[in-house]
């Protein structure tokens, strides 16, 4: 009798170890999700469709949080409908040995498998030592101030984007992206510095009204086809001194800049005075 | 109880045929605003906001509006930009000006408002007001360049669209403006690249009527649907002069895409939303514009519908066109990205900041909180 009790305690025991282990293991799913108040994520999270963090909720992901989109389509415009609309704050803070992830959940995944983390009216959000993978854009912040540091932005549409925003974008890896950076500065401030912006399509997109107060210096900016390009409607000159160009050589400097120089209707792209070699700190610190 | 029961009965009566009076009166007043008149109603816009001030002048013909002697003169549009102008039956040349120097007829100068009817000549029929909708844009005077060749002449250009250059615009010129300035013309561009940029040369000297069009439908001829771009420039007729280039810019207006799709936005339409709109304080924002998106992204370009500003009070009032998902919010200018500084906000009772309106419904208490972009 005894024996038979102790064998059945140890039975249960195991079970309830078993089905404890497999909560644990049960990612969090958001359908179309709202949040709504102060939320923390931790362990495995999916989304499908989108995700939005409602203004006054603060939306905190710790270290080691991995974040997957599925990739669903429902309007059929090539890119999946998975994102993360900010109008609250976000603070994704990973460490350089657990960072936080955002990538997709399919068996084959690819760019656009989902949209973006987009930031709209979002005011004190921070997204450091975090890994975007197969999104449209990465990370896109408009009428918000935003800190990104410390992150890697690869295998996107576009690593990140911009426009009226406060931000501070420094020591980043874009590598293996469409396009680094995409933006219209339209009156944003802050700085882009100490970033490794090499290996994508084009380096910098400066679409419109990219005159402004953003400092772009202490990057290496070395990429495929340009590293930086204006759009059609930029005719104001813009500013890139301080950066790593792959090379000192003025004229291999200016082939990979489409602007005025190319187009008369554009404007030009100051780069000197150019570093003359690559900022060794750049990336990850 | 009995007693009781009778007055309440009468009371109830009373107030329903004092509602119903109410109605009839209401719309007896209406119908006789405008109840056997003949000639035009609508409302004058600039950069997508009403306009006060602008007169409308009816020419019986194109020589009329040449030699600036109109059959009528509007008077000045009001706050909400309306205008009502009585015609005898006919056909009439509309156009619209804002001049610095005055309600008279005359030759425009820089900076002056002008908008001539993309539909001219416009019919006036016999007891019905027609409505015409004029957005104005500013006179940008011609620059003559030597060409160095005496024989002839050329016009060049840049076709715009709110600032920037409009890519795809045909620009037609026309001699004889007893074409009515439709059909191929004289002459013809092929569609403008991406600079806008269009260009005639050899042409004899003569005066010439410029009129660039970009139909979404890539169509070159037929009438300007909603959403197409319609630009006749502001200086027509442009003198051409052998051995002389004449630069100059026209500026493009989308049809019924300045304000929202009916440029009547205003009207009362019977659907629609009304509340009010504070800052993060609770009290009430002056100025401010509630708007409308079809579309959820509510990014790109400008609302479907809009408000008239906020009194003191805040409240606002949005008619829309019919029932259906509408995406709320409100903001201090209307046109371009929100600056900084700017107020703007969302209605944000649902996620996505929409809201669910009936035909024929006004569904109140769609409040709006709003906040200044970026500042700290």
């Amino acid at each position: 009798m005894l024996r038979i009790t102790i064998l059945w305690v140890l039975c249960t025991l195991v079970m309830l170890a078993t089905v404890s282990a497999g909560l644990a293991a049960a990612p969090r799913e958001y359908s179309d999700g709202v949040i709504a108040a102060d939320t923390v994520w931790e362990g495995e999270v999916v989304i499908t469709g989108p995700l939005v963090v409602k203004k006054g909720a603060t939306l905190t992901l710790r270290p080691g949080t991995s974040v997957r989109f599925r990739r669903v389509d429902t309007d059929g415009d090539g890119i999946g409908d998975g994102e993360i609309n900010v109008e609250g704050t976000l603070i994704a803070r990973g460490t350089k040995t657990e960072p936080v992830t955002f990538s997709s959940a399919e068996a084959e995944p690819k760019p656009r498998d989902w949209k973006y983390i987009i930031f709209q009216y979002s005011r004190g959000s921070a997204v450091e030592y975090c890994e975007l993978r197969h999104a449209f854009t990465g990370l896109q912040a408009h009428w918000s101030d935003v800190s990104v540091r410390n992150c890697l932005f690869t295998e996107n549409f576009e690593g990140m984007r911009f426009s009226t925003a406060v931000i501070d974008v420094s020591h980043n890896i874009f590598k293996g992206n469409g396009f680094g950076i995409r933006y219209e500065s339209r009156g944003s401030k802050g700085s882009i510095s100490g970033n490794d912006i090499t290996d994508n399509g084009c380096g910098f997109f400066a679409v419109v009204k990219c005159e402004g107060e953003v400092e772009i210096s202490g990057n290496n900016i070395v990429n495929e086809d340009y590293n930086v390009k204006l759009g059609m409607r930029q005719t104001g000159d813009l500013v890139f001194s301080g950066n790593w160009w792959g090379s000192s050589d003025p004229d291999e400097i200016e082939y990979g800049i489409f602007d005025g120089r190319v187009d008369e209707q554009l404007g030009t792209v100051t780069y000197l005075p150019a570093l003359d070699g690559p900022v060794e700190d750049a990336g990850i610190e | 109880m009995a007693r009781r029961t009778s007055l309440v009965t009468s009371a109830a009566a009373l107030c329903a045929a004092s509602l119903l009076y109410a109605c009839f009166a209401a719309s007896v007043s209406v119908a006789a605003d405008t109840a056997g008149r003949t000639g035009f109603e609508g409302r004058a816009s600039h950069n997508g906001l009403v306009l006060s001030g602008v007169r409308i002048y009816a020419y019986d013909g194109f020589e009329s509006m040449r030699a600036n002697s109109p059959s009528a003169v509007s008077p000045p549009t009001g706050d909400d930009g309306g205008f009502v102008m009585e015609v005898p039956p006919g056909r009439y040349v509309l156009v619209a000006k804002m001049r610095s120097e005055g309600p008279d007829d005359g030759p425009l100068a820089p900076g002056d408002l002008y908008s001539f009817h993309g539909s001219n000549p416009v019919s006036a029929v016999e007891g019905s007001m027609a409505h015409v909708g004029f957005s104005l844009v500013e006179y940008v005077p011609p620059v003559y360049s030597d060409t160095g060749d005496p024989s002839a002449g050329g016009i060049s250009g840049v076709v715009t669209y709110n600032g920037e250059p409009l890519q795809g615009a045909k620009v037609s010129i026309y001699i004889d403006p007893g074409t009515e300035l439709k059909g191929v013309g004289y002459s013809f561009s092929p569609p403008t690249g991406p600079s806008g940029r269009f260009n005639f040369d050899f042409l004899p000297q003569s005066d010439y009527y410029v009129v660039a069009h970009k139909r979404l439908s890539g169509r070159s001829a037929g009438p300007i649907s909603d959403g197409d771009y319609y630009g006749y420039y502001t200086g027509n007729p442009l003198r051409v002069e052998a051995g002389k280039s004449v630069n100059i810019e026209i500026r493009t207006v989308s049809k019924a895409g300045e304000i929202g799709k009916d440029d009547s936005l205003f009207r009362d339409t019977g659907t629609g939303v009304t509340g009010r709109i504070t800052g993060p304080d609770g009290e009430p924002v002056q100025g401010v514009y509630a708007f409308a998106y079809t579309d959820k992204l509510m990014m790109h370009r400008r609302p479907e519908f809009i408000s008239r500003q906020t009194g003191p009070d805040g409240r606002y009032v949005l008619n829309v066109s019919g029932g259906g998902t509408y995406y709320i919010g409100a903001r201090s200018d209307y046109g371009d990205s929100p600056s900084i500084g700017e107020w703007y906000g969302k209605y944000d009772v649902t996620p996505d900041h929409s809201v669910e309106i009936k035909t024929g419904e006004k569904l109140g208490g769609v409040d709006i909180v709003v906040e200044r972009v970026l500042l700290q």
